[in-house]
């Protein structure tokens, strides 16, 4: 396996750590504000800030999503296809899911840009710089569209068809199996 | 061309497309944009990424990563196979005990899962080998998990509930509170035909050597499990003691779990949290990158004018109140089939709300119903989610073994499903008693 597929894998779990470690974060803000209002004081930044979290953790963890075959999809097509006809679908749909990120990432960047040079703010108390809210779009989807590039890269026998024989992350039955699925899967794409 | 003519051509296209294999998000994003393109211009694809931001940055939205983090929590630890064993010996003398302790058991793991393949996983990692192990037919020690676990979103706290609240916008608290008795009943149902089966499988078996547990056994049992029946009734008192939003309560039981199951079953290294939260994220990646990517869908088909005009044509059709509900649900059976409630609620929801109300149907209700039709997608081929689990759990157990347990249980449904059309005060009687009619 070439150097930058190996790196991709690496870097998409990274980022997919970062990722969770934000959504603990907010699951533990939220948690401390409803505490807090209890004892009777008010709250004002943290429904944002959880917020700001999530949207955050969910584009930065979409590489490793894609690395482990997360992103739910129905390959029908190709069961009624013979084998080869079917590795060229295979092919066509990551080159359609790259375009598909990179046109979402340079949306994303121009609205990202956008929000930056207007200094725009939440209408809030707290009113945060809208585009550290934006930003995670372009930064999570340009990091999918490189995830894809490795995937094609990654030679097709070897690890993607050993993920691929593992049902919960098979994209057949519409991968959403997860942790009680039994767990091995997420060890990282490398493991 | 007609509104109609686009959305026809849309349904089509959609269909082509996602059955393709190229990823649910990507598939939507990828008909609105040229959909948008070829029928209103590029001035509307500006709007895109907007909209998608737009959508996922909400606080009630939140709720769906939380609770999917909650259940991974649990299900990565024993608690599933605690949750069985402790059910199975207070029923040590029933026969058909051991597959009523595994339905009983997904009913209570239900209530603290949102999901149902995950449901299915825990407690069939457990319960299917140890079934099949002391003698119950292959066929219905899966088809009973299959078909249990699918009470994972009917049972709150629900993803599905959570979102076709979110998209009909109609109180989660209701809908949580409506899928308590008929999830309920299911369980009931299910034990029934469970108990039945059994009196007829050991008519040409051999009688399993009985296991009996002691009362201090039993009770020993129940004290892994009270933690766990804790964080629900802590979930409810929150949630309708008018304390906590849903997000807040989805946010107070993750931690909750998470600090349970680090004491309970010592998960707290690195590796053990890496595989709650890795299938966490990953898992909540999924259906919010489906969200964000459905709301760019439905701004075209609104922009496009199709929605309204779909609606109004069912409208049009002027079809006998339960000519529309029969063909709603055989046309939402059909696509449950082949795609994921989250994906199938996110699409078809905003066209047939309207209906629904012109006719004078209860949403609430009508959620019950839609979840249930969308728990028999579940287990039936070819994308069957709960399958695939337990083929993945008993991999000895041939697929149609799985399929042939699972159709009593889908007969069973859909005969609830009549039930609760005749009766819809099975749904609403405690939402509508709880808070108010």
């Amino acid at each position: 396996m070439s150097g930058f597929v190996r790196a991709m894998d690496r870097l998409s779990v990274s980022c997919a750590v970062v990722a969770a470690v934000m959504l603990a974060l907010a699951a533990v803000i939220v948690t401390w504000s409803v505490i807090y209002r209890a004892m009777g004081a008010s709250t004002f930044w943290e429904i944002e800030f959880s917020v700001f979290m999530m949207v955050a953790s969910l584009f930065l963890a979409s590489p490793y999503c894609l690395a482990t075959n997360g992103h739910i999809s129905v390959d029908l097509l190709a069961h009624y296809l013979p084998a080869r006809g079917a590795r060229i679908l295979g092919v066509v749909v990551t080159v359609i899911g790259l375009a598909v990120c990179l046109y979402l990432t340079w949306r994303g960047g121009i609205l990202t840009f956008e929000a930056y040079e207007r200094g725009e703010r939440t209408e809030s108390t707290w009113a945060p710089y809208k585009w550290l809210l934006y930003v995670s779009m372009p930064v999570g989807l340009g990091l999918t569209a490189l995830q894809y590039v490795a995937e094609l890269m990654r030679p097709s026998s070897g690890a993607s068809d050993e993920r691929r024989a593992d049902p919960s992350l098979s994209r057949a039955p519409v991968g959403g199996g997860r942790a009680a699925t039994g767990g091995e899967q997420i060890s990282g794409p490398q493991a | 061309m007609s509104e109609i003519q686009i959305g026809l051509l849309i349904l089509v296209v959609t269909l082509i497309v996602l059955f393709s294999g190229l990823p649910i998000a990507w598939g939507l994003v990828l008909v609105s944009v040229g959909f948008l393109l070829v029928f209103h211009g590029p001035a509307s694809l500006q709007n895109v990424p907007l909209l998608m931001m737009d959508e996922l940055a909400s606080f009630a939205l939140l709720t769906i990563p939380l609770f999917v983090l909650l259940g991974a929590a649990i299900g990565a630890s024993a608690a599933g196979k605690d949750i069985y064993e402790s059910l199975h010996r207070w029923l040590d003398r029933v026969p058909g005990g051991l597959v009523i302790a595994n339905i009983l058991a997904c009913g209570v793991f239900s209530a603290i899962c949102g999901s149902s393949p995950a449901t299915a996983a825990a407690i069939g990692k457990a319960g299917v080998p140890e079934m099949i192990r002391r003698g119950v037919p292959p066929a219905l020690a899966t088809g009973s998990v299959c078909a249990g676990g699918t009470l994972g979103i009917l049972i709150p706290p629900s993803i599905t509930m959570i979102l076709y609240g979110i998209v009909t916008e109609t109180s989660i608290g209701r809908l949580f509170l409506a899928g308590v008795v008929p999830g309920a009943l299911l369980v009931l149902l299910f034990a029934a035909y469970a108990w039945i089966a059994t009196l007829r499988a050991l008519k040409s078996v051999d009688e399993p050597p009985p296991v009996r547990y002691t009362l201090r056994e039993k009770v020993e049992g129940l004290g892994r499990v009270a933690p766990f029946i804790g964080i629900v009734v802590a979930i409810a008192y929150a949630m309708y003691g008018g304390l906590a939003t849903p997000s807040e309560v989805a946010a107070i039981s993750a931690v909750l779990a998470l600090l349970l199951v680090a004491l309970i079953y010592r998960t707290w290294r690195a590796g053990d949290l890496w595989v709650i939260f890795g299938a966490t994220v990953r898992e909540s990646t999924m259906i919010l990158m489906i969200i964000g990517a459905a709301a760019v869908f439905s701004y075209m088909m609104s922009l496009l004018y199709v929605t309204q005009s779909s609606a109004q044509w069912l409208v049009d059709l002027n079809l006998d109140k339960w000519a529309l509900l029969i063909s709603i649900n055989a046309f939402l059976l059909l696509a449950g089939c082949f795609l994921p409630p989250v994906a199938i609620i996110l699409m078809v929801m905003p066209i047939l709300t309207p209906v629904l109300e012109a006719q004078g149907f209860d949403l609430i209700w009508f959620a019950v119903i839609l979840t249930i039709n969308m728990e028999i997608g579940l287990i039936t081929p070819p994308v069957g989610l709960n399958l695939y689990v337990l083929k993945g759990v008993a991999p000895d157990v041939p697929l149609t073994t799985v399929l042939k347990g699972s159709i009593p249980f889908v007969l069973i449904m859909l005969a609830f499903m009549v039930i609760l059309a005749i009766f819809p005060e099975i749904a609403l009687w405690l939402p509508n008693q709880m808070m108010g009619g």
